[in-house]
């Protein structure tokens, strides 16, 4: 997969924000827990507010990796029967099950729309951290949002760029944890 | 009963047309809850909860930590120490590799990660030492797969949080299977490259090499004690034990090999926070663990397998040749997630413990890392050994078999397995 000859949108320094956004995330991650750890065994205090916040940055640092994953085509999926189509209808299932996708990520938002209606009737605060926790919940939209808009972005790039191959799917090597 | 149809015939139709597992999931579970007359909000609210545990946040730390040891040049420690332990036999170069692999398991949590850390290494190395590609990917890509079952390990974190076991138990009950397919590998390894007559050169074994190569590599030794130390210790969850090596790794990295700087520090949290997205995959599963409870799917499980469940070994035979033809096309993430709860309450019927079966589903998975169309360790190795994947998924086959011995060991001595859990952590309930 070659560098795209166009410019991602929502980008800072050349890279799309989600990325910087969820390195910074995951350095969270990595910087409350050992916090903890010290803080527990070191100076023997524990402190709370820790678990709940590099949780949180977890929760976010999926949905901004899940956004990444669109456009460096990294996103699980079955493509083994797919690929022994030939490329144009391949090509074509592809899409019809982009679209299926894109319906979905809609769904998530609509609904998680509603769940933050619902959360927003009432306050749950955070004791340890002194947020409303529906603040964070937030995610729910904006990540799947996100990867709504960079779906589309990955179309209006092939259809711009040279056309070949597909827009989403790299045929290549799988992703495994 | 039709219900079930219909939320089966979607969940098959849209994974086999290749929509992403996590879109797949969430559809089929919202078609269940709207049958169900259950809000969809659920499904909304456990987009948020189901990434809340806080044991699945040593994913991300374990994936951290392995970049950084990787780039901070302890893969290429343990890499002296593997070599001056095994010296000049046949397929040396080989045994070097399946060793090296197993140590740096016991550093990371991966396994397409620990071929890559020790492959882009030894494979050049063996191909130049006039191994062939195909057997030089094909070891690399095999033992890497060590990094999924010497603990930590990445699926096993996964399989416990949907098996609702603990993890410590887990980790440490891959470490006498870890050996025992890491023996294998190491005769398959050499009766290979004995029969082609590969290597067999460089300098024979001395106990001096060995020793100073032990002495300049101690830190990346110490990380495996450090992680496992501390929660064989109880001083230390699983999370904070990744926390710790993330801290560990760091600190190595920068100031006793010196051999990381900013812009590998930035990859590594990239490379994580791209692997941390695969994990968008176990949003809609919490919802998807409730849906198959409500339709009794378990149960109809072990009706269905009827006879089958009377007979551990039938089952499990039938259950791993199952597992291994999905794993070849799915990724073991999503076959661990999908599979676990509905396959571990038909295991237990037929008298198997989830932790056992939890070593015998990363086993298949392992596999499944190996074997086309859908293998990580696959690619990686065919990549690094700039060989074909056909080539090397043959060049495989035989390290599978060792994967597979590996599995027939886990059915047949279960108490072997748990024995070390057991005796660390007392008899489970």
């Amino acid at each position: 997969m070659g560098p795209s000859p166009l410019r991602q949108s929502l980008s800072i320094l050349g890279r799309p924000f989600e990325e910087w956004a969820a390195c910074v995330l995951v350095a969270v991650i990595a910087l409350c827990v050992c916090l903890q750890v010290f803080s527990r065994y070191v100076l023997n205090i524990g402190l709370v507010w820790t678990e709940d916040a590099a949780m949180f940055a977890m929760t976010w640092a999926v949905y901004f990796g899940a956004a990444m994953a669109v456009h460096e085509k990294f996103h699980v999926r079955m493509m083994a029967t797919v690929m022994v189509l030939p490329y144009r209808a391949a090509w074509f299932v592809t899409f019809l099950s982009d679209l299926i996708w894109a319906a979905f990520l809609v769904f998530m938002m609509f609904y998680g729309w509603e769940y933050l209606e619902l959360l927003w009737r009432q306050q749950t605060v955070i004791a340890s951290m002194n947020i409303d926790a529906k603040w964070i919940q937030t995610i729910i939209v904006i990540g799947n949002g996100l990867m709504l808009y960079r779906l589309f972005e990955a179309y209006w790039f092939f259809w711009r760029g040279d056309r070949k191959g597909f827009p989403t799917v790299d045929n290549e090597e799988a992703p495994d944890l | 009963m039709s219900d079930v149809i219909i939320i089966c015939s979607v969940f098959i139709g849209l994974m086999v047309i290749g929509v992403p597992i996590y879109a797949v999931v969430g559809f089929s579970v919202a078609i269940a809850l709207h049958l169900a007359d259950i809000p969809q909000t659920m499904l909304a609210q456990t987009a948020f909860t189901a990434l809340q545990p806080f044991p699945l946040l040593s994913i991300p730390l374990f994936v951290l930590a392995g970049r950084l040891m990787e780039k901070g040049g302890m893969a290429n420690h343990l890499i002296k120490i593997a070599t001056s332990l095994v010296g000049a036999y046949k397929g040396s170069l080989g045994l070097v590799t399946v060793i090296a692999c197993a140590f740096f398991a016991a550093l990371n949590g991966s396994g397409p990660a620990t071929t890559a850390a020790v492959g882009s290494v030894t494979i050049p190395t063996m191909i130049k030492d006039g191994y062939s590609r195909r057997f030089a990917g094909a070891v690399a890509a095999s033992a890497g797969a060590l990094g999924s079952l010497i603990p930590p390990s990445n699926l096993m974190v996964i399989y416990a949080l949907v098996a609702e076991v603990s993890i410590p138990r887990m980790f440490f009950a891959g470490i006498i299977p870890g050996i025992v397919v890491t023996a294998l590998l190491l005769v398959t390894t050499w009766f290979i490259a004995a029969r082609n007559g590969f290597g067999g050169r460089g300098a024979a074994f001395a106990i001096g090499p060995l020793l100073k190569a032990m002495w300049d590599g101690k830190w990346a030794m110490g990380a495996p004690l450090v992680i496992l130390g501390g929660i064989y210790a109880g001083v230390f969850t699983p999370t904070e034990a990744a926390g710790v090596a993330v801290a560990y790794a760091l600190f190595v990295g920068l100031f006793v090999y010196k051999e990381l700087n900013m812009e590998s520090i930035v990859e590594a949290l990239r490379f994580t926070a791209l692997i941390a997205g695969l994990l968008v995959l176990i949003t809609p599963t919490t919802a998807f663990g409730q849906v198959l409870a409500l339709y009794n799917l378990p149960e109809k499980t072990i009706e269905f397998m009827g006879p089958i469940v009377q007979n551990k070994w039938l089952f499990l035979l039938v259950v791993g040749t199952f597992l291994i033809l999905i794993g070849t096309f799915m990724e073991s993430l999503a076959q661990i997630v999908l599979f676990t709860p509905v396959l571990l309450p038909a295991a237990v019927a037929a008298g198997i413990d989830p932790i056992t079966f939890g070593i015998f589903t990363v086993l298949t998975c392992e596999i499944g890392f190996l074997t086309p169309p859908v293998g990580g360790n696959l690619f990686i190795g065919a990549r690094l050994a700039k060989a074909s994947i056909e080539q090397i998924s043959i060049a495989v086959i035989p390290f599978c078999l060792a994967y597979i011995a590996g599995m027939v060991f886990v059915v047949a001595f279960p108490e072997i397995v748990v024995w070390l859990p057991n005796l660390i952590f007392g008899p489970s309930k």
